[in-house]
């Protein structure tokens, strides 16, 4: 794609207005985001804000941060998992059977 | 958005491994292959197993240069994320319509950083992981991902922004829409593999509710290195698993289900996750819980063999229920054969069923061909020619025709390779219409 193509996609054809920008023309067109995404995100945002101040505290076990947070445990294993993936959360020792996890951000 | 040729000579149906190696073998012979795939990458099922049996060699490292090979080939156009809509008569061969799906990339920019997948908010169920893994709202499917470009899962995007803003090569293009292309082909080849029996096809079993009876295939996942635990582990509360079963047949051999055919690969898959957990997992019991043990390939009963003296417990018995008791263990009820025909009960950390295998695309209001009782697309001369379909020209290779391993997959893909070629041929194909290499 040339550089004017892009930048003519990055104004969303139409002089680049807010209105227009692709990100709110497709926006649009789906309908904004379902009620169920909205409570998705919503529910899944918590969640993992619970899991992160948990772990402030210090690391823990997955049992550990669920007991601590109030999560069921199944829960906590799929967000703090994928906190894991995407580098939020560092899994550290073994602790009989089970793993300990702590923050990146915690040394 | 796209750039697919009008014609080609072959029309491959799925990119998995019986898909690619039908591909690669036509297009060694000159002919010019179209592989169409649904997914956003292709490798099937294959790509996302550990190990295969019996030679546990790691399923990823020998696929993957089947799926770079493909994707090089100059003879080969891959088409992922799309799928192809109808297939019918034109005379000189097929007229196919493909739906090419919007990424919201411009494919030709992305150079699969996955900064955008980083920088993206919403954490989505992955589906390679079979749901136990999370993956971002635009994600890049795996490591090994061919084509190797990020897609947008525009059902679950917040619309923020922030992969457009983030993205180094500035090629994420919200305005992108779906695409309908018309092909033609002289000939098609289904290879649209295989999806398991659903999870809760036995109620029974309780897969619905209790998260630690496990999908086959998510096992593979967690035994895998790059899996979604990094290790395997429980994933109900992270615990390295001490006791583990395998409730053989659970999705198959059994009318109550609409599954009265054996799958043929469970059993063998049962034993190399075992044998594999043994070794990952050293103090591990494990215990498989069969009707028959069904080893029938080149080396498998020697495998089999090689289980049990490696410590696996086989039990001959058809399990009948499955309950969550404390700490989110399950108790096997089970007439113990072994033991003398007693009904027992066994409390394990992890249940796996072994699901079988089912179709995993039907070609209804899509291709016109026959399919069996089994709900598998029918071969109309299983012993002489198993890739025929009742359609002239449309040939069928891998799972899709029934449960099978690799190995069979791959040499049905070969002879399905070759009946098109054949068929090509005999209809004069090269002479009237072939597409010669580089043709527009």
């Amino acid at each position: 794609m040339s550089v004017q193509q892009k930048q003519e996609r990055a104004a969303g054809g139409n002089g680049g207005s807010p209105a227009s920008r692709p990100i709110d023309v497709l926006r649009k067109r789906r309908g904004g985001m379902s009620d169920e995404m909205k409570a998705f995100y919503k529910e899944q945002t918590r969640i993992k804000k619970l899991i992160r101040e948990v772990l402030r505290q210090g690391p823990k076990t997955i049992p550990d941060v669920a007991l601590a947070s109030g999560l069921p445990t199944e829960v906590t294993t799929w967000h703090l998992m994928a906190m894991r993936k995407y580098g939020d959360v560092i899994e550290t020792t073994l602790n009989g059977d089970y793993y300990i996890y702590r923050l990146k951000e915690a040394k | 958005m796209s750039d697919l040729k009008k014609r080609y000579d072959a029309l491959v149906i799925g990119g998995g491994i019986a898909g690619m190696q039908a591909a690669l073998d036509l297009g060694e012979q000159g002919y010019q292959v179209l592989l169409v795939e649904k997914d956003p990458s292709i490798g099937g099922v294959m790509v996302g197993l550990n190990k295969v049996f019996p030679t546990l060699d790691c399923s990823s490292c020998i696929c993957t240069p089947r799926m770079a090979e493909s994707a090089h080939h100059p003879n080969i156009t891959i088409q992922t994320y799309s799928e192809v809509l109808d297939v019918a008569d034109n005379g000189l061969g097929f007229k196919a319509r493909v739906l090419v799906k919007p990424r919201y990339i411009v494919e030709a920019d992305c150079i699969g950083c996955s900064q955008c997948e980083l920088a993206c908010p919403v954490d989505v169920p992955h589906e390679f992981e079979y749901g136990l893994g999370a993956r971002r709202a635009i994600y890049i499917p795996h490591a090994n991902a061919i084509p190797q470009l990020a897609t947008l899962d525009v059902e679950h995007c917040t619309f923020c922004g922030k992969c457009a803003k983030v993205c180094p090569a500035d090629c994420v293009d919200y305005t992108q829409e779906p695409e309908t292309v018309e092909v033609e082909a002289g000939t098609v080849i289904l290879a649209t593999g295989l999806q398991i029996t659903p999870m809760d096809s036995k109620a029974e079993y309780g897969a619905k509710d209790y998260p630690n009876v496990m999908n086959p295939l998510g096992m593979e996942r967690i035994q895998s290195s790059n899996g979604p635990y990094g290790r395997p582990l429980r994933p109900s509360d992270g615990k390295v698993p001490k006791s583990v079963a395998y409730i053989q047949c659970a999705g198959s051999r059994d009318k109550s289900i609409g599954v009265p055919y054996c799958s043929r690969v469970c059993c063998m898959y049962a034993l190399k996750q075992a044998l594999l957990l043994k070794h990952y997992i050293h103090d591990v019991d494990i215990t498989i819980y069969h009707m028959d043990i069904r080893a029938f390939g080149k080396g498998y009963e020697q495998f089999y063999r090689r289980v049990k003296d490696e410590g696996v417990n086989i039990v001959k018995g058809k399990v009948a229920k499955i309950t969550e008791v404390e700490n989110r263990d399950l108790v096997v009820r089970v007439e113990d054969l072994s033991g003398g025909g007693k009904v027992m009960e066994y409390r394990h950390e992890v249940v796996v069923l072994s699901q079988g295998l089912i179709p995993g695309w039907t070609p209804n209001g899509v291709v016109d061909v026959q399919l069996g009782e089994d709900g598998f697309i029918k071969t109309t001369q299983p012993k002489l020619r198993p890739s025929v379909t009742n359609r002239e020209g449309v040939f069928i290779a891998g799972v899709a025709a029934g449960p099978k391993d690799i190995p069979d997959s791959i040499v049905d893909a070969g002879a399905a390779a070759m009946e098109a070629a054949n068929y090509l041929e005999s209809i004069r194909y090269r002479e009237a219409t072939r597409v010669p290499a580089g043709a527009v």
